[in-house]
C-alpha cells in the first residue's frame, strides 16, 4: 500500500509542469541578460562617450582645461608621451583643500590629450624607488607630496605653491599663505609647453639685494618660454654669456660699484635689462650705482615719490596710490589704457646729449602730479613743481646692429609677486609686462594660460552676524529636528490609541 | 468555475499535495475539509495564486491561474489562514489601500467600501488601527478584504477559526449571504461548520482527495454508522446485554464509569438495518426500570470519518 | 504602483520613523550648515556631498522594512493574489523611500535659500551635488530594496545592506588591497619571471574594482563638471537591483520550494 503511494506520488512529479521550467528559465535568463546588457552598455559609454559628454559648469572654470591648453596639447605630435606624477597617495576627500583645484583639473588633462598625458600618483612611501628611478642623479630635488611633469627624460617639478597666487599683503602681515588666485593649469600647460618644446630664452634675476620673491614673474617668462634662473649679487658678479634678459627686480639695496661695470659692460655688448624699484620710505635707498649703470641708456631712476593731484588718477587720498598712462606706443599690450602703482619713483631721461639713445615713455602721471621726498619723521618735502612725471621709461640705441633695450620702471606693481599674486596674470598691469617681455624676447605662440579665480563661498559679514547665527543654530539644529520628533511622537499616540 | 486537475506540490521532499483534482461550479458554496496538515491551506493559496504547484493545474473562470495570472486574479477574493493585514494602519485606510491594489474605479470606492463595512459589521470600527482590534475584529477586515473589488469567487481559509460562538455563528451568517451570489471555497478542519455551510464537500487527508460529496450523501454516509452515548444508572453487564439483543446495535463499549454508579457506553448502532434504533434502545432502558441519565448522538470526529471514508 | 507608493510613503509618516529620520536629517544638515556659516563661507555642494556620507547608514534604515516586513507578517500575499503587478508593487516601494530623501532634502533647499540671502553662492557644483545625491540615493536604495527582498527580518536585511553599502564607499581601498594582493600572488605563481606584468594584472584587477565606485565616478559634480556616464551608470545599476528584487519576488511563482 505505501509502496503504491510512493510510486503514485511519483508519477505525479514526473509530471512536473514544463511551464515552471520555462519561467524559471526565462527569470534567470532575464536577470542575466540584464545585468550583462548593463554591464556592456557601461562599459561602452565610459569608453566611448565618458570624456565627450562631460560639462564643465563650474563658475571658476577650475576643473577643465582651457582652449588655450587643448590646443596645445592637440598640436603635439600622436606620439607624444607626457607623464604628470603625483608624489603621494591619489589625494580623495579634497573638498576644501588645494587638492580641489588640482587633481579634478588633472584628470581633465588625462581625459583630453588623447593618450598623450597619462596622470599617476606614486607615494614615495609605497614605491620607494620611484624617486631614484626618475631622477637618478638627484638634481631635482624631488620630494613626497611634489607634481612634476616628465618627458623625454627631463623633468619639471610643480609644488604646490606653484599653484596659486597667494595674497601677499597677508603673507607679509601674518605670515599666512592666503590663496587669491589659481594659476594650476597655467602651471601646469607652462611645463608641458616647456618639456615638450623647450624653453626659447634665458633670463636672469639679480638677487641678494633684500628684495622680494619673483616667483610670480617666473612663472610668467616660463609661460612666455624663457627660462629663469638666479644670479645671486657678489664681488665677482659677472653677467653671464647665455643671458638674454637681465632682470633687476625691486631690489631695496644698491648694486655694487663692480656689478654696476659689468652691467655696463652687458648693455654696451647689446644686452636687454628690466629694471624695476619702488620707493620704499622704510629704507629710503637712492640708487646711485645702478643708476651709473643706467646712464648708458640715458635713464635715471629718481629719489623721490611720486605724489598725484587730480583726483581722476588717485586711488588713495594722498596721491600715493594712482593710476598711471600709458603712452600711446605701448597702449596695444593691455587691456586699458592705465596701470595701477603706488609709491612710485619718477625714471627720467638723464642728460646724455647723444642722439642715438632713443629713451621712450612708458608710463606716467597726470600733469598735476608732484615729486615728494618723506623723511624718516613720514614729514613731506615737495620738491618739483607740479607736472608731468614719467615712471617708466623705455631706452634703445638708434642704428646699431645689435641694440641694447632697457625698460626701466619706478614702480614694482607691474613684476612684483605681491602685485601679480594679488591680481593675478589676466591683470593690466601684468599684461603690459607680458607685452613688454614678448617685446624683449619675442617668442612664438607663447602658450599663456589666464588665471583662474578660486571659487569664493564666503557670505555676507553684514547678514552673518553672531547673533543672526545663533538663531540659524537655534532654528535649525534645535527647534526643527525637536518639532519633528514631537510631532512623531503625536501622531505615533494618537494613532496608537485609534 | 473553478477547475482544479491533479495538483501536487512538493516542498522539498516533503510531498504537502499530492494530486487533487476537482471542480466547482458557479453559485456553490464548495467545503474543504481535512485534519490540520491535510494540505487544505497550501491547496487555497495554489488556487489563489499566492504559491506554484509542482504540478496540474488550475483554471478560474477559464483563465489558467499560471498563463493569465491577472485575469484569473481579478476573479478571486482570498483569505488566507493569517489574513494579510497591516497593523499601522486604521481599518479604512486599509481597505482603500487594498481597492487601490485590486484596481477597484475611484467613483465606486466609497460605495463599495460602505457595503463591505455594513455587511461584515466593522462600520462602527472603520476608524481604528487594526493592530488595536480584537481577533474576531481582524478577521472580519480580513474578508472585507477578500471581498473589496466585488470577486465572483471567495476563497476563505478557515475563515473561523479562533473566534468565539457568537463571531463564529455571525461569520457562517454572512457566508450564507454571501453564498446567494458567489462561488465560495471555505476550508475548516471542523465538520460541523462545513455542513452548516456548504453545499458539497472535498474531503482530503495527506495530500490526496479522500470524498468529495454532498452534504446530503455525506450526512448519509455519516448516519449509515453513528454513535450513540447513554448515561444511566444501573448495572453495566445487564445493560450491556440487554442493548445487544436490539437490531441494528453493532456494538458497545464502556467509557466512563464512577463510583456511584453511574456508567457511560458508547453504542454504535448501523441504521441501515431499518427503524429508529434509539426508540428502541429508550423502550428498552425504560423497560427495565434503568434511568438515563443522558442520552445523545455522538457527532463523529473528522478522524472517523476519514477512517470511515477511507476504510469503505 | 500608486497603491503601493502611497501606502509605504504614508507608512514612513504613521510611524515615528519617518520623523526620527527626518529630524536627524535636518540635525545632520544644520550642523553641518552652521558650522560653514559661523566660519563665514557657505559651500551648499560640500554640504550636500559630506551628507550623502550618511547614506551607509540611513538608507539601511529606510529600506530595511520595505519588503522583509511584508513577508514576515505576511502581507506580501496582498500582492501575490490581488492583480497587481509586482513590478509595480517593487517599483512603488523604491519611490516612496525615495520621495522620503526627497523630502528630507528640503532642509538642503531651506540652507540655499539662506545662503542666497546672506550673498553667498549657490553654483553650478550645488546642482551637480544635488543631481550626485539624488541618483547615488537611487542606487543605494534599490541595493537596500533588494536586500530587504531577501530575507524576512528587518534587522538581517539593514545588515546586509549596510555591507554592502559600505564595501562600495571601501572599494578604493578594497582596490588597493586587491592590487597587491594579486600582483604578489601571481608574482609568486604564474608570473614568476615577469613581475611587471604581475604589478600590471594587479593594477587592472584594482581598476576593474574601481570601476564599481559610484562614489569616486560622481566626485567631479560638486565642482560643476557634469558628466553624462556616472548618471547612467547609477540609474542603470539602480534599475539592474529593482529588476533583481522583482525577480526575487517573481519567484514564486515558479519556485518549487
Amino acid at each position: 500500500m505505501s509502496k503504491d503511494i510512493r510510486s503514485n506520488d511519483k508519477k505525479g512529479m514526473d509530471a512536473k509542469d514544463s511551464r515552471f521550467g520555462i519561467l524559471k528559465m526565462y527569470s534567470l535568463l532575464s536577470v542575466i541578460i540584464i545585468v550583462a546588457i548593463v554591464l556592456v552598455f557601461n562599459v561602452f559609454v565610459d569608453k566611448i562617450l565618458g570624456d565627450k559628454l562631460v560639462f564643465d559648469f563650474s563658475s571658476t572654470g577650475q576643473n577643465s582645461i582651457s582652449k588655450i591648453s587643448q590646443e596645445y596639447i592637440d598640436s603635439l605630435p600622436d606620439d607624444t608621451h607626457i607623464r604628470i606624477i603625483g608624489l603621494m597617495e591619489r589625494p580623495v576627500n579634497i573638498n576644501d583643500t588645494a587638492m580641489e583645484y588640482v587633481v579634478p583639473l588633472l584628470d581633465d588633462y588625462q581625459n583630453k590629450s588623447n593618450g598623450k598625458i597619462t596622470v599617476e600618483y606614486l607615494d614615495p612611501a609605497k614605491y620607494p624607488a620611484i624617486i631614484n628611478q626618475l631622477d637618478p642623479e638627484g638634481v631635482y630635488d624631488l620630494q613626497s607630496g611634489m607634481f612634476l611633469v616628465t618627458a623625454n627624460g627631463k623633468i619639471q617639478t610643480i609644488a604646490q605653491g606653484d599653484c596659486f597666487a597667494f595674497d601677499q599683503n597677508y603673507l607679509q602681515n601674518y605670515g599666512a599663505y592666503v590663496p587669491v588666485a589659481n594659476t594650476v593649469e597655467s602651471a601646469f600647460t607652462n611645463a608641458i609647453v616647456n618639456l615638450s618644446r623647450g624653453y626659447s630664452h634665458k633670463a636672469y634675476f639679480v638677487t641678494g639685494l633684500q628684495e622680494p620673491s619673483h616667483q610670480q614673474f617666473s612663472n610668467v617668462l616660463s609661460a612666455l618660454g624663457i627660462e629663469s634662473a638666479d644670479l645671486v649679487a657678489s664681488d665677482d658678479f659677472t653677467v653671464p654669456d647665455d643671458c638674454e634678459l637681465l632682470i633687476i627686480n625691486g631690489i631695496n639695496v644698491d648694486i655694487s660699484t663692480q656689478m654696476s661695470s659689468a652691467i655696463q659692460e652687458y648693455l654696451n655688448n647689446g644686452g636687454k635689462i628690466f629694471v624695476a624699484v619702488n620707493y620704499n620710505n622704510q629704507i629710503p635707498e637712492s640708487f646711485d650705482n645702478l643708476n651709473e649703470a643706467l646712464h648708458v641708456m640715458n635713464l635715471n631712476i629718481e629719489d623721490y615719490v611720486i605724489q598725484e593731484n587730480d583726483p581722476a588718477y588717485m586711488l588713495d587720498q594722498y596721491g600715493f596710490q594712482s593710476n598711471m598712462a600709458i603712452f600711446s606706443d605701448f597702449s596695444d599690450l593691455t587691456s586699458t589704457n592705465v596701470v595701477r602703482s603706488h609709491y612710485t619713483r619718477p625714471v627720467r631721461q638723464f642728460d646724455l646729449p647723444y642722439s642715438y639713445i632713443i629713451t621712450t615713455p612708458v608710463i606716467m602721471t597726470s600733469s598735476s602730479a608732484t615729486a615728494v621726498k618723506i623723511n624718516e619723521n613720514l614729514e613731506m618735502t615737495q620738491y618739483d613743481n607740479a607736472s608731468l612725471y614719467t615712471a617708466g621709461m623705455y631706452s634703445t640705441f638708434d642704428g646699431t646692429s645689435n641694440p641694447p633695450e632697457a625698460y626701466v620702471f619706478g614702480t614694482t606693481d607691474l613684476s612684483s609677486d605681491e602685485y601679480i599674486g594679488s591680481y593675478g596674470t589676466n591683470d593690466a598691469n601684468v599684461m603690459l609686462l607680458r607685452g613688454i617681455i614678448k617685446k624683449l624676447l619675442p617668442t612664438e605662440n607663447a602658450v599663456v594660460v589666464p588665471t583662474k579665480p578660486l571659487s569664493n563661498f564666503s557670505v555676507d559679514n553684514q547678514k552673518v552676524t553672531a547673533t543672526s547665527v545663533n538663531v540659524m543654530t537655534a532654528v535649525l539644529m534645535v527647534i526643527v529636528p525637536i518639532a519633528l520628533i514631537a510631532v512623531g511622537v503625536i501622531v505615533f499616540a494618537k494613532r496608537k490609541n485609534l | 468555475m473553478i477547475e482544479i486537475k491533479d495538483l501536487h506540490k512538493s516542498y522539498g521532499d516533503k510531498h504537502a499535495v499530492r494530486g487533487i483534482s476537482f471542480k466547482v461550479e458557479k453559485g456553490e458554496v464548495l467545503g474543504f475539509l481535512g485534519p490540520n496538515g491535510a494540505g487544505k491551506s497550501t491547496t487555497m493559496n495554489i488556487i489563489s495564486g499566492y504559491l506554484s504547484m509542482t504540478s496540474g493545474s488550475v483554471i478560474i473562470n477559464g483563465h489558467d491561474i499560471l498563463d493569465e495570472p491577472e485575469e484569473a486574479k481579478k476573479c478571486i477574493g482570498y483569505l488566507p489562514e493569517l489574513p494579510p493585514l497591516y497593523l499601522d494602519m486604521t481599518v479604512l485606510e486599509y481597505l482603500t489601500f487594498v481597492c487601490d491594489l485590486k484596481k477597484v474605479p475611484k467613483d465606486q470606492r466609497k460605495v463599495q467600501l460602505a457595503k463591505i463595512l455594513s455587511m461584515v459589521k466593522i462600520t462602527d470600527v472603520a476608524d481604528r488601527l487594526i493592530g488595536n482590534l480584537s481577533k474576531g475584529y481582524k478577521q472580519r477586515v480580513g474578508i472585507a478584504q477578500a471581498l473589496v473589488g466585488d470577486p465572483e469567487i471567495l476563497i476563505l481559509d478557515e475563515p473561523t477559526v479562533g473566534l468565539d460562538p457568537n463571531q463564529i455563528l455571525e461569520i457562517r451568517k454572512l457566508i450564507s449571504k454571501l453564498a446567494k451570489t458567489k462561488t465560495i471555497i471555505i476550508s475548516s478542519h471542523i465538520l460541523s461548520e462545513i455542513q452548516a455551510m456548504c453545499d458539497r464537500v472535498v474531503i482530503i487527508n495527506h495530500g490526496k482527495v479522500a470524498a468529495i460529496d454532498t452534504i446530503t450523501d455525506l450526512s448519509a454516509r455519516l448516519t449509515g454508522n453513528s454513535k450513540l452515548l447513554l448515561c444511566f444508572k444501573g448495572a453495566i453487564k445487564d445493560v450491556i446485554n440487554s442493548l445487544r439483543t436490539i437490531p441494528g446495535v453493532s456494538s458497545i463499549s464502556e467509557r466512563v464509569t464512577n463510583e456511584s454508579g453511574i456508567h457511560e457506553i458508547e453504542i454504535i448502532v448501523d441504521y441501515s438495518a431499518g427503524g429508529d434504533v434509539r426508540a428502541n434502545i429508550f423502550y428498552n432502558m425504560a423497560k427495565n426500570g434503568w434511568p438515563i441519565l443522558e442520552f445523545r448522538s455522538l457527532d463523529p470526529t473528522l478522524e472517523e470519518v476519514f477512517l470511515s471514508i477511507t476504510s469503505a | 504602483m500608486t497603491a503601493v507608493f502611497k501606502r509605504e510613503f504614508l507608512s514612513y509618516f504613521r510611524s515615528p520613523v519617518g520623523y526620527v529620520a527626518l529630524a536627524l536629517f535636518s540635525f545632520l544638515s544644520g550642523f553641518q550648515f552652521i558650522n560653514m556659516i559661523s566660519k563665514g563661507y557657505i559651500s551648499i555642494s560640500s554640504e550636500i556631498v559630506s551628507l550623502s556620507s550618511f547614506f551607509i547608514i540611513i538608507v539601511p534604515i529606510i529600506t530595511m522594512g520595505l519588503l522583509s516586513e511584508d513577508k514576515r507578517r505576511g502581507t506580501e500575499i496582498l500582492f501575490y493574489t490581488t492583480p497587481v503587478n509586482l513590478f509595480d508593487v517593487v517599483f512603488g516601494k523604491f519611490l516612496a523611500a525615495f520621495a522620503l530623501f526627497a523630502i528630507m532634502f528640503v532642509n538642503v533647499i531651506i540652507h540655499m535659500i539662506i545662503t542666497l540671502c546672506c550673498k553667498g553662492k549657490v553654483d553650478a557644483g550645488v546642482v551637480g551635488a544635488t543631481l550626485v545625491f539624488f541618483f547615488v540615493a537611487a542606487l543605494y536604495i534599490s541595493i537596500g530594496l533588494f536586500a530587504s527582498s531577501i530575507t524576512d527580518s528587518q534587522i538581517v536585511s539593514a545588515i546586509i545592506s549596510f555591507v554592502i553599502l559600505l564595501v562600495i564607499s571601501l572599494l578604493t581601498t578594497i582596490s588597493q588591497f586587491a592590487q597587491s594582493g594579486v600582483a604578489s600572488f601571481l608574482g609568486a605563481t604564474f608570473c614568476k619571471f615577469d613581475p611587471a606584468k604581475a604589478q600590471s594584472a594587479g593594477e587592472k584587477v584594482a581598476a576593474a574594482l574601481r570601476w564599481f565606485n559610484p562614489l569616486d565616478k560622481t566626485q567631479d559634480f560638486r565642482y560643476g563638471i557634469f558628466s553624462v556616464f556616472p548618471l547612467v551608470f547609477c540609474l542603470s545599476f539602480a534599475l539592474v537591483f529593482i529588476y533583481l528584487t522583482f525577480r526575487k519576488l517573481d519567484k514564486k511563482r515558479w519556485s518549487q520550494k
